[in-house]
């Protein structure tokens, strides 16, 4: 029987139901766009002379504004963005770039060629890895002041110090390697001679459609309209919340707790396609999958061996079981499909090419072989349809499961065999991948350039001069020709098996259209976001 | 030789200074051992830490900086000197109450652990509370009432929590709680509306949205905090009935019960006075332990319920070899460790007679 203090405990339990269940109902504001987002790769916040993971090139583009950006219809073109025009000189050696007037700083000072100068000059003074990218235009801070020249208020000058093809230099600035930064409101907030990096990390002093507000690492970031801004976003903030588990996401998503999912995975999607009142949107990236062979292993070595394991993976199957609308096929060559002048995709699976490539080198029964790869999905699912794959040609692989940083640990000191991994370039323009997987001019421990191809030992010289001399032509036809015709080679030489693309997947909420995907992340524009 | 002269003399009771001193004596030998945990403690993360195959350069400037930029990182963060000159300087700094600057967040490691400690400290308490609330008196009735069938329900009850992983029961909660019934909220510390609203003072939003008499965000965080507490609840609570079921029936079966027993006493006055007053000692220490595994190993449910925590980023700073983050979070979590097994010693000299 209902004792009386049960009956007044169970009652005040059901009391308490609604008003918990009211506050659980809660809806995103109409002035505030949610998205969620696994935020957890930012390393040191947003200062753009310091950021090189994904979420922080969204970021930093998205308040900053470059001297030029990638056309959103066409990424192969370039257009202005603080930059009105730019000339380049008859000899090619030098690009002088006119501003556009009446730009302004979220402080409200106006965008001067200083500004564009001393930009590049403090990020070339940090020496983080953004410098990289200026050191493969053959820039070093040593000579950086004979480099660029703001010649006066609204001229900024580059003279390039050895001959590059004008569109990794164009590229490289309308990547977030050229922001623009707040000269005059940074160095109020120098410390120590810091170039004001420590305060940038958290803070921003742009140019671009938002403010950075709040970065709580791990947690949330905080985008305000920028009020000075020439575009201004059509909601006044977007709130980032860490949220790490994609399945959390799609419950959010589902809930309308959250307006935009960034990272739904394959398990995901098909619920979403299903579901009318959510959209998905994508793009290509230019991250591809791709299976390294070390040529310091004699077996891998051979000609005929790195020849029978790209024809030995189905790569289709993969992308059509394991990563459906997230990794597409691309068993092609160095570039990725939406890089100009990159090859068509060409390997598939011929198991009996294979076996016939392999009994050529020597090798009919086949070999025993390590493979390392990333523990996570989708990559020890992908590793072990590749172990199946080569077990019909006779290859015996044995597969070494670890963490990503350990992975790319023991690669960077070439100590795989073979390993499954990816690349992403930062830039469209074909110069930065030709010369990173063609070129390996010392192939010692101490060298000084440690491209692809040297963490493989792979060493062509005739690949490597043609490469070069590409990101040296000065005309683009001829230019195109020559990447066309290395990658033919690359495929038919090269120990690297491409095998798929990524797609960048956003799912919003059909009332919140308008975020725009680049493919790469600092294409992603969040500003053109409304909600109704 | 009468008897009374063969009898052993009783030793003179020491004096007050004497006992004193001796009390002294015992807290300078428990803090010292203390100490020499934590230092311990400091070396093996440390060794760890530097011998593990991940190189901490990645984390700072990615995978295609060139050896250059690489090189002048690794000079920067003096990874370029011996291990032996890499930790004096470390202790060095910590001496000084300097845990170092994280990589990943950019902030000082002290500034993270204020940060992030409190969120776990929030979650595993409220956790811990409503566990002891129901795990001891059910644990007890198990016992009391063994081989029933609320004995057997208990079991399996107990058998769930600590057999199916967390994160599944957290997804499963979200979406029946969240999205079905729709009566708890989703994910996170605080609704929208909320953020950035409540002053930073102790780090647990729910404690200073009351300290700040902002009752709305205390509702609102509050009703964030349930569903990720009550489900590590649910979890520690198989735990602590399990184990105090256990406890209760040795304790049960003592010779004092039966006297107990014997001489009439209610069976509530058995069970709650003489059973549990003499596995409290025991217990204290039990639970000591799992709340301190509360406190840094809820990394999945903080996952699930996007609550970055302790655990959390220790976990993240691990894998990116951060190492700085991870000595520090590793010796926040053994100074934890440490004061609870202290605390759980002196409780237990408190209630149990024959540990003193």
């Amino acid at each position: 029987m209902l004792s009386r203090r049960t009956f007044l405990t169970a009652a005040a339990a059901s009391a308490a139901i609604p008003s918990y269940a009211r506050i659980a109902s809660a809806q995103t504001p109409a002035n505030i766009v949610v998205m969620a987002m696994a935020i957890d790769d930012v390393v040191n916040g947003f200062d753009p002379a310091e950021a090189y993971v994904g979420t922080d090139y969204e970021i930093t583009s998205n308040v900053y504004r470059m001297l030029v950006t990638l056309d959103p219809e066409d990424g192969t073109r370039y257009i202005g963005d603080l930059a009105e025009s730019w000339e380049i000189s008859e000899d090619g050696m030098s690009i002088l770039f006119t501003l556009k007037e009446g730009v302004v700083f979220e402080s409200g000072n106006p965008v001067t060629a200083e500004d564009v100068r001393w930009s590049i000059w403090r990020l070339m003074a940090l020496g983080q890895y953004p410098a990289s990218d200026f050191a493969l235009l053959g820039w070093s801070f040593d000579a950086i002041d004979e480099i660029i020249e703001a010649r006066d208020e609204r001229t900024f000058v580059i003279h390039m110090p050895e001959v590059r093809a004008h569109g990794t230099v164009l590229n490289t600035l309308a990547s977030p390697r050229g922001c623009v930064v707040d000269k005059a409101t940074v160095l109020e907030h120098e410390v120590d001679g810091d170039h004001g990096n420590q305060w940038l990390r958290t803070h921003s002093a742009g140019a671009g459609s938002y403010v950075l507000t709040e970065w709580l690492a791990g947690d949330r970031i905080i985008l305000d309209a920028n009020p000075t801004a020439e575009v201004q976003p059509n909601v006044p903030r977007l709130l980032i919340r860490n949220v790490a588990d994609p399945a959390t996401q799609l419950l959010l998503l589902e809930q309308d707790d959250i307006d935009i999912a960034r990272n739904l995975g394959s398990d995901q999607l098909p619920a979403v396609r299903e579901q009318s009142d959510l959209v998905e949107v994508s793009a290509l990236t230019t991250a591809q999958m791709n299976l390294c062979m070390n040529q310091a292993n004699e077996i891998l070595s051979n000609p005929k061996v790195i020849e029978a394991l790209k024809w030995a993976v189905d790569g289709e199957a993969i992308a059509n079981n394991i990563t459906p609308g997230i990794w597409d096929v691309w068993q092609a060559s160095f570039l990725p499909s939406n890089v100009r002048g990159a090859a068509p995709s060409t390997f598939y699976k011929d198991s009996d090419r294979a076996r016939a490539l392999l009994a050529e080198a020597g090798y009919p029964d086949g070999f025993d072989i390590t493979m390392d790869h990333f523990s996570s999905w989708p990559w020890a699912n992908i590793a072990q349809a590749i172990q199946s794959d080569m077990a019909e040609i006779g290859v015996n692989v044995q597969l070494i499961a670890a963490e990503t940083g350990q992975v790319i640990t023991k690669y960077r000191a070439r100590e795989h065999e073979l390993v499954l991994i990816y690349w992403a370039t930062n830039l469209y323009d074909p110069d930065y991948n030709a010369r990173t997987w063609c070129i390996n001019t010392d192939d010692s421990d101490d060298s000084e350039l440690k491209t692809q191809a040297w963490r493989n030992h792979f060493i062509d010289d005739d690949m490597a001069a043609r490469a070069d001399a590409a990101g040296k032509e000065l005309d683009e036809d001829v230019r195109m020709e020559m990447y066309e015709q290395l990658q033919i080679d690359f495929m038919d030489r090269a120990p690297v098996s491409w095998l798929l693309q990524l797609r960048d997947i956003a799912v919003h909420r059909e009332e919140t259209p308008g975020l725009h995907m680049g493919g790469l992340a600092y294409l992603n524009r969040f500003a053109g976001i409304t909600k109704s | 030789m009468s008897l009374m002269d063969a009898a052993p003399k009783r030793s003179a009771r020491p004096g007050a200074a004497g006992r004193w001193a001796a009390r002294g004596r015992g807290a300078a030998s428990t803090l010292l051992g203390g100490l020499a945990t934590l230092f311990g403690l400091a070396i093996l993360t440390f060794i760890i830490g530097r011998t593990m195959p991940i190189d901490p350069v990645l984390a700072i400037v990615g995978d295609k900086a060139t050896p250059e930029v690489e090189a002048r990182i690794r000079e920067a963060l003096g990874l370029d000197r011996s291990l032996l000159v890499q930790f004096w300087i470390y202790l060095r700094d910590l001496l000084q109450g300097d845990l170092g600057r994280s990589v990943m967040t950019g902030d000082p490691v002290t500034q993270d652990i204020m940060r992030f400690f409190p969120a776990s400290l929030e979650l595993a308490t409220s956790a811990m509370v409503l566990a002891l609330l129901f795990g001891i008196p059910l644990g007890i009735l198990a016992a009391a009432h063994q081989n029933s069938f609320f004995d057997n329900a208990m079991r399996v009850i107990g058998l769930l929590g600590y057999s199916v992983p967390v994160f599944v029961l957290a997804l499963i909660c979200l979406l029946v709680f969240y999205a079905q019934l729709g009566i708890a909220p989703g994910t996170g510390a605080q609704g929208i509306i909320y953020q950035g609203m409540v002053p930073h003072r102790t780090g647990m939003i729910t404690v200073d949205a009351a300290l700040d008499g902002q009752w709305g965000a205390f509702w609102d965080a509050l009703s964030y905090l349930a569903m990720p507490a009550i489900l590590l609840a649910f979890i520690t609570l198989s735990m602590i009935v399990r184990m105090t079921r256990a406890f209760m029936l040795e304790a049960l079966s003592g010779e004092y019960i039966v006297t107990a027993r014997a001489k009439g006493l209610s069976k509530t006055r058995i069970l709650w006075r003489h059973g549990l007053g003499n596995v409290a000692g025991r217990l204290f220490t039990v639970l000591a332990v799992i709340y301190a595994s509360l406190l840094e190993g809820t990394v999945l449910t903080e996952t699930v319920f996007s609550r970055p925590g302790l655990g959390l980023y220790l976990t993240r700073s691990l894998l990116n070899a951060d190492m700085n983050a991870v000595l520090g979070a590793t010796l926040v979590i053994g100074v934890v460790y440490v004061t609870l097994n202290l605390l759980a010693d002196l409780a237990q000299r408190l209630l149990d007679p024959r540990a003193r």
